[in-house]
């Protein structure tokens, strides 16, 4: 039997055949529902392509509307262009590789209104809107700079004040002492206590003592009340040194409330300053709602960006992997004397559509795998003119060849123009900029979601015009109408969720000199008003605060305390010493009483002698006189 | 079920068992490797340029296509395996050069793996099948023709109406 059949071979053709015609006829179609399909995957949003042509030699494709649609916005497209031709490397990309030598992309547009839903699930509603935006805070900070340097009254009445958080918190520990007192007087011992402890005392003093257990009886007892007293008496002591250090306390806090005026006048004085390193930092309120803008665009753009760039950061790190993906395998690289990434495009002319005018895009190399070719990703924009923009040009370096990737951009702009650009709409303090004419420069660079940025501008010819309701807003108006050069330089900082956007202009320092001269005046008579507003506020406070600051002065914690030491120093003697001094006490008692009687038989003796001696005497003188 | 029922005929019929073991070991490369390569090219040509039965290759696809994706974590691990051992890198390293060769996968884990387990496979399955339907014919064969379950098939209408179609395609005996 023979081995060959050479009908085979003709079979063998046909089969062939039909695979290149296949391909040949459906690869438009295929092509197409393959960009369709892998770019929903991609971006997890609705993806059409109105047509795709591909030619043969060279092989290239040419794509025609492709509309990419946003998964955070329905109604949004990511981005979309008109027209983009691909050349590939047919060899190539049988090996597994897709080489774009060339792509031209035409109209290419971001955040365009699409007709219909790009979303290929159903969303809830955007999230925009619920967290406060840089903006916003900034808003809020032009909204104080028009409210600045309000009357002390209403400053008094605004701000938290120190002497308010002062008086508030003696009041408040003036009543918690009260409370506490009020409860530990109730279990200390009174007048009424150590008098019933005197009655104690003396009634077991009173009456004699009868025999030994009457006096044993009665020791006890005195010991028994002593214990009692003696516990009362160092409750008293104890309440009586707590009470003193209460004192201390509520003094110092009485001394605080009486310095905090000065401290509030201090940090009104700082803060609203009408001096004029007060109003230092107005170019940053001023321009930072508009700056705030971009860094919030800035944000929006890179959170969009953020998963493609995980996912080529995934697709690096699967191709450097050492462990085999499952099931799916992968290609192992080799040697090669000029290796080639897995996806590269090499040369990317972009004409990008902006609403202000069309920007052109050179780009190169484009690829996840810039260490294999050793160059980054190089992009250059450029555009002649765009609305108020002449002369823009900027080159971007992407450079993910080592960890951490660095990417590096510096932009310039030869001449801005500004004209009626509203700066703050506040009621208070409404300020545009009616025309300007500015140069900028910037650079920046972001690794590891870290971002910096220098942005220099230098205005020219400046006509701000502003007009205010308050006063303070007619000053600062009036003195911003007058510069028209200044400088603004922006410094960004931070991780791109987190920008930390510092503001300098020496529009601060014009502003410096020129408010030195005019708030010297109204700055005394604020200042004082001001000190003035507070003593009052203070004074006020003082009048409601007791002198004794709640507490009483302990006068009688110490007058229980010397009567009780005193009943403490009572003692009840033995009841032989007692018998013995009672024997004694008898004895002297007689001895007193047969003395007196004595005495009075002495005197009565003496009287009847001095008496009969008297009589004698006048006997003797009568008989001397009868016998004259 | 067509291609199978035509197995089932050859295997019964006078086809060389070699022509038939030579397309299940020809379908097994198919089944087992990415279908979309360069090599499955030359099985293609070799399918059609020998007398292997092309019934046979396609019901063995089939079969082994269906293993391969139980498989294919092995075939990888081989693959990683060859592609990885040093003492053959300078021949990788070589092909990995030329353009015919990139084109044909060769560095590809599941590729290289799955083809390696093919052509190791290949001719034990050769042999196996030829023995198998050798045996098959002379002992299963009148026992299985003559089972119950057969004679059911061949009484009911479903039989007939492939066996008429078969006919009519000029695939019956």
């Amino acid at each position: 039997m023979k081995m060959i059949r050479w009908q085979g071979f003709l079979a063998f053709s046909l089969i062939v055949a039909a695979i290149f015609l296949s391909f040949y006829l459906f690869a438009a179609s295929f092509i197409k529902w393959g960009i369709e399909s892998s770019g929903e995957s991609a971006f997890n949003a609705k993806v059409n392509v109105n047509s795709v042509k591909l030619n043969y030699s060279p092989l290239s494709i040419a794509i025609n509307g492709m509309t990419v649609g946003d998964e955070s916005e329905a109604m949004v497209n990511l981005f979309e262009f008109e027209r983009a031709a691909v050349s590939v490397d047919f060899w190539k990309l049988m090996m597994g590789q897709v080489i774009v030598k060339d792509l031209d992309l035409q109209g290419l547009a971001f955040g365009t209104t699409r007709k219909a839903s790009g979303l290929l699930v159903k969303k809830s509603g955007s999230q925009a809107g619920d967290e406060d935006s840089i903006s916003d805070d900034v808003k809020e900070g032009l909204k104080e700079v028009a409210e600045k340097a309000p009357d002390a009254k209403t400053l008094l009445a605004r701000e938290p004040l120190k002497t308010d958080a002062a008086y508030k918190t003696l009041t408040e520990s003036i009543a918690q002492k009260k409370t506490y007192w009020a409860d530990v007087e109730k279990t200390l011992p009174n007048k009424d206590a150590v008098k019933l402890y005197e009655q104690q005392v003396k009634a077991l003093f009173e009456g004699d003592i009868k025999s030994v257990q009457d006096f044993e009886q009665r020791k006890k007892k005195l010991d028994q009340l002593k214990q009692d007293m003696k516990a009362d008496r160092l409750a008293l002591s104890q309440a009586k040194d707590q009470l003193k250090e209460d004192r201390v306390a509520l003094k110092q806090q009485f001394s605080t409330l009486k310095n905090a005026p000065k401290a509030d006048y201090e940090h009104l004085k700082s803060k609203y300053g009408l001096n004029a390193g007060g109003i230092a930092n107005i170019s940053g309120l001023l321009f930072g709602a508009e700056i705030g803008n971009y860094s919030h665009t800035f944000l929006h753009w890179y959170n969009k960006a953020q998963p493609f760039i995980a996912r080529a950061e995934a697709m690096k790190k699967e191709g450097e992997a050492d462990e085999p993906v499952r099931a799916k395998g992968r290609f192992i690289r080799f040697y090669e004397k000029n290796p080639q990434p897995d996806f590269i495009i090499q040369k990317a002319d972009l004409s990008l559509l902006t609403p202000q005018g069309t920007i052109q895009a050179k780009a190169k190399d484009i690829t996840h795998q810039q260490a294999l070719i050793n160059r980054p990703t190089t992009i250059q924009l450029t555009a002649d003119q765009l609305d108020n923009i002449h002369g823009f040009s900027s080159d971007i370096i992407l450079d993910y060849r080592q960890e951490p990737g660095l990417s590096t951009a510096t932009f310039d702009v030869a001449k801005l123009v500004i004209a009626d650009q509203k700066i703050s709409g506040s009621n208070k303090l409404a300020l545009t900029l009616q025309l300007a004419t500015g140069v900028i420069n910037g650079s920046a660079k972001l690794s590891e979601g870290v971002v910096t940025a220098q942005i220099n501008n230098q205005f020219n010819q400046a006509q701000f015009k502003s007009s205010g309701q308050s006063s303070m807003a007619r000053e600062v108006g009036a003195a911003i109408e007058g510069i028209h050069d200044f400088d603004l330089n922006i410094a960004v900082k931070g991780a791109v969720d987190e920008l930390d956007i510092s503001i300098k202009s020496n529009i601060d320092n014009k502003l410096k000199s020129a408010f030195k001269g005019r708030l010297s005046a109204k700055k005394k008579e604020w200042q004082a008003n001001l000190d003035k507003a507070l003593n009052e506020r203070l004074s006020g406070y003082l009048t409601k605060v007791d002198p004794n600051l709640g507490l009483g002065d302990g006068k009688g914690f110490s007058e229980n305390i010397g009567q009780l030491d005193n009943l403490l120093k009572s003692q009840l003697t033995d009841y032989t010493a007692q018998q013995k001094a009672k024997a004694k006490k008898e004895a002297d008692a007689k001895k007193a009483e047969a003395k007196k009687k004595a005495d009075a038989e002495k005197a009565e003796a003496k009287r009847k002698a001095d008496a009969e001696k008297a009589k004698q005497k006048d006997k003797a003188k009568n008989k001397l006189k009868s016998l004259f | 079920m067509g291609q199978l029922l035509k197995l089932f005929k050859l295997l019964n019929a006078d086809v060389s068992p070699m022509q038939i073991a030579a397309g299940i070991a020809m379908g097994m490369i198919l089944g087992f490797t990415p279908l979309w390569s360069l090599h499955n090219l030359l099985t293609l040509f070799i399918i059609c340029m020998f007398r292997i039965n092309t019934s046979a290759v396609l019901v063995s696809f089939a079969v082994f296509s269906g293993f391969a994706y139980l498989l294919d974590p092995v075939f990888i691990q081989t693959g990683e395996f060859i592609l990885a051992y040093p003492e053959l890198k300078p021949l990788w390293t070589s092909l990995y050069q030329q353009d015919i060769w990139r084109l044909a996968h060769f560095n590809h884990t599941l590729l290289m793996g799955s083809l390696a387990v093919s052509l190791v496979l290949w001719l034990p399955l050769l042999f196996i099948a030829r023995l198998l339907i050798i045996q098959y014919r002379e002992r299963i064969m009148t026992w299985v023709l003559k089972s119950k379950v057969v004679q059911a098939l061949k009484a009911s209408k479903w039989y007939s109406s492939i066996q008429a179609a078969a006919s009519v395609a000029g695939l019956s005996k």
